[in-house]
């Protein structure tokens, strides 16, 4: 559980986005979509670890893809071949293979998408798909993310742009609405659908209540800042549950992977 | 020279070594179960336990500062009645000495839960921790006044046999409360809680924290919680458990020449959960080269020379 990896490729993958791929046998072997490694992102004097989602593994190298916001995630672009890195992981609740689906809508917000790319290789592996979507939120045309990221995951992204200036301009639970209409109006049954999201709070909000009437099965993966992440802090216990004797799940241990249909959205507090 | 003794005693109990992880960063006990064998550690603290189940504060609970941490956890938990039914049972299962922490908004509110626990069984050991809001008084912390705390430690041990431990805030004069709690009939005193501190994000002109302030806690703290730790070593009988930024095994041998005979770690198990380990290496290494058969030679071992008094330092 405590684990080195060595860096095998650090690079930009698009402006402010960076990819960093490492050597580590065990992590790759105890991932599954959703978990995430806890890590140290600076000399052993760095007093709260980053967390990440595993965005997907190749074999024993394992995949992040992160935005670049501040001091840890430049010192992670600052690495190099050969560097050592120290996580805890792979850690939390992860996806639940949906089986038999006939269809599958992987949902997107922009880098937060990085966990959605392994849970579908890990979907098709298993011949649980059916149908398979992905729509992809994101500001603009221009922000979609270097070739890399998607390189060997058959995957076809719908685009989502707020700006307007690719794909369907909105966000990605709009161009999620949309899509669930047309497929209502074709007499798609609800109950064979299997939606998985990923991104930003407020886009996970909108689509759980976008799923929630149409009593569609929705996972979430979701972000909280983070001290154990290993459920003994409770920094990150800020999901409500609407079943009242749990109070908050931890995102790091519950989560970070919710069944949508169990939290209290009114009362989230991200 | 055979392997030099870790083994401390600390009022009734006989730790197995002064480790032990500190209240509100281990969860109870299990948490860090793939991490840290409690088989090796000297005993554990739980999460502050509240009279009523509490929510909790709003998120970002936790930020980053300079060699530090600062949280407004807000004691998110199910409240004292679910946690003697579910938790406890499971706590006391520890293959270490698991002590309860209880957290209170009124002095009758830290006698109830001092009454339940006795009522539950097992409990042998519980942190009073002082550092909460007395809601009736306006909000003024209990932990900084000698009287209250006299009060509600005098309280509490009628209600409970248990091993009573004063958990001070350094948001005061901890020699005047420790004087307090040792009046008011506590065994034992832990020393420190979090510093009351705040960050802003200057670009976004908001505090880190949602609750705008919070604990600072980490290597920040050390020389602060070292030298109430030292002052209230030698202003009170009580054994000691000295808290605050303890990060390798020379914090803890700085803390058992200080005077304390027992320490807590917290926010150090956040960046290396296996700190507790290596301390119990580096503290039996540090034994053997100078010489000591055993742990307890260190406590209060500090060769004082011409050091300064109390009285001249504090000006
Ligand atoms: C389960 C999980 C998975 C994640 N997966 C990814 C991912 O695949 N790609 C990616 O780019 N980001 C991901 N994040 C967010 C990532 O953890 C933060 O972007 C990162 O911690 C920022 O660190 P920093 O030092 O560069 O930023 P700073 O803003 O300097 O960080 C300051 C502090 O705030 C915390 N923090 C800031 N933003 C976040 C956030 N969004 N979530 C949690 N903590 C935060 C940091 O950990 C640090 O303690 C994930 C977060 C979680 C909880
Ligand atoms: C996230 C967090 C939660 C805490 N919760 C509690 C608590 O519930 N009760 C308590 O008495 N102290 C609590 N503390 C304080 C610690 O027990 C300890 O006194 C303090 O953090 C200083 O030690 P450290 O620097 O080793 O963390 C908490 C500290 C942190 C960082
Ligand atoms: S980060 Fe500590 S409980 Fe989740």
């Amino acid at each position: 559980m405590m684990e080195t990896g060595r860096v095998v490729l650090s690079e930009d993958a698009a402006p402010g986005v960076g990819l960093l791929v490492f050597h580590s046998p065990e992590v790759a072997r105890d991932y599954r979509p959703g978990s995430f490694v806890h890590l140290r992102t600076g000399d052993s004097a760095t007093v709260l670890r980053r967390p990440f989602s595993i965005a997907r593994v190749r074999g024993e190298d394992v995949v992040l893809l992160y935005r670049i916001i501040g001091s840890g995630t430049e010192w992670m672009r600052a690495r190099r071949p050969g560097d050592e890195l120290d996580m805890m992981g792979p850690l939390g609740t992860v996806f639940r293979l949906r089986e038999r689906a006939s269809r599958t809508l992987l949902v997107g917000g922009g880098l937060g998408m990085a966990p959605l790319l392994g849970l579908a290789e890990a979907l098709r592996h298993a011949g649980y798909v059916g149908e398979m979507e992905a729509l992809l939120g994101i500001r603009s045309q221009g922000d979609v993310f270097g070739p890399a990221l998607t390189e060997g995951v058959d995957l076809e992204w719908q685009l989502a742009t707020d700006d307007g200036s690719g794909g369907f301009h909105g966000n990605a639970a709009q161009l999620l609405a949309r899509r669930l209409d047309a497929l209502a109006a074709s007499g798609e049954d609800p109950s064979t659908i299997a939606i998985y999201s990923a991104g930003p709070e407020p886009m996970l909000e909108a689509v759980a209540r976008i799923c929630e009437p149409r009593g569609l099965d929705l996972q979430v993966s979701m972000e909280a800042h983070m001290a154990c992440g290993v459920g003994a802090c409770r920094a990150c216990g800020i999901v409500p549950w609407k079943d009242e004797s749990r109070i908050h799940g931890r995102v790091c241990k519950e989560g970070p992977v919710f069944d949508a249909s169990e939290i209290l959205w009114d009362q989230v507090t991200i | 020279m055979s392997a030099p003794s870790l083994r401390v005693d600390f009022g009734k109990f006989q730790l197995r070594n002064p480790l032990l992880a500190a209240s509100g960063a281990f969860g109870y006990g299990a948490e860090y179960r793939e991490f840290i064998d409690n088989a090796t550690i000297g005993g554990f603290v739980t999460k502050s336990v509240t009279p009523q189940p509490r929510r909790g504060n709003p998120h970002p609970r936790v930020a980053e500062t300079p060699a530090g941490m600062l949280n407004s956890i807000g004691l998110e938990n199910l409240g004292i009645d679910h946690f003697l039914a579910h938790e406890w049972p499971e706590v006391l299962k520890e293959p270490c000495v698991p002590i309860l922490s209880v957290a209170a908004y009124s002095p009758d509110e830290y006698v109830e839960m001092c009454a339940k626990a006795q009522a539950a069984g097992g409990v042998q050991a519980i942190e009073v921790n002082l550092s909460c809001p007395n809601v009736k008084e306006g909000g003024r912390t209990f932990g900084a006044d000698p009287g209250a705390v006299e009060a509600i430690l005098r309280r509490c041990r009628q209600e409970t046999d248990a091993f009573l431990i004063a958990k001070l805030t350094p948001n005061a004069d901890p020699v005047a409360i420790a004087q307090g709690a040792e009046a008011g009939g506590a065994d034992g005193l832990s020393l420190i809680n979090t510093l009351l501190g705040m960050g802003i994000d200057v670009e976004r002109r908001r505090p880190l924290l949602a609750m705008g302030m919070g604990g600072l806690s980490g290597p920040a703290v050390k020389p602060v919680a070292l030298a109430m730790v030292y002052r209230v070593c030698r202003s009170t009988s009580l054994p000691v458990i000295g808290i605050g930024g303890i990060a390798t095994w020379q914090d803890v041998v700085e803390f058992l020449l200080a005077g304390a005979r027992a320490v807590q770690v917290g926010t150090a198990l956040f960046s290396n959960p296996l700190a507790l380990a290596e301390m119990i290496d580096g503290i039996t290494d540090y034994c053997v080269r100078h010489g000591h058969d055993s742990v307890e030679e260190l406590i209060g071992a500090l060769s004082e020379g011409d050091l300064i008094t109390e009285g001249k330092y504090e000006k």
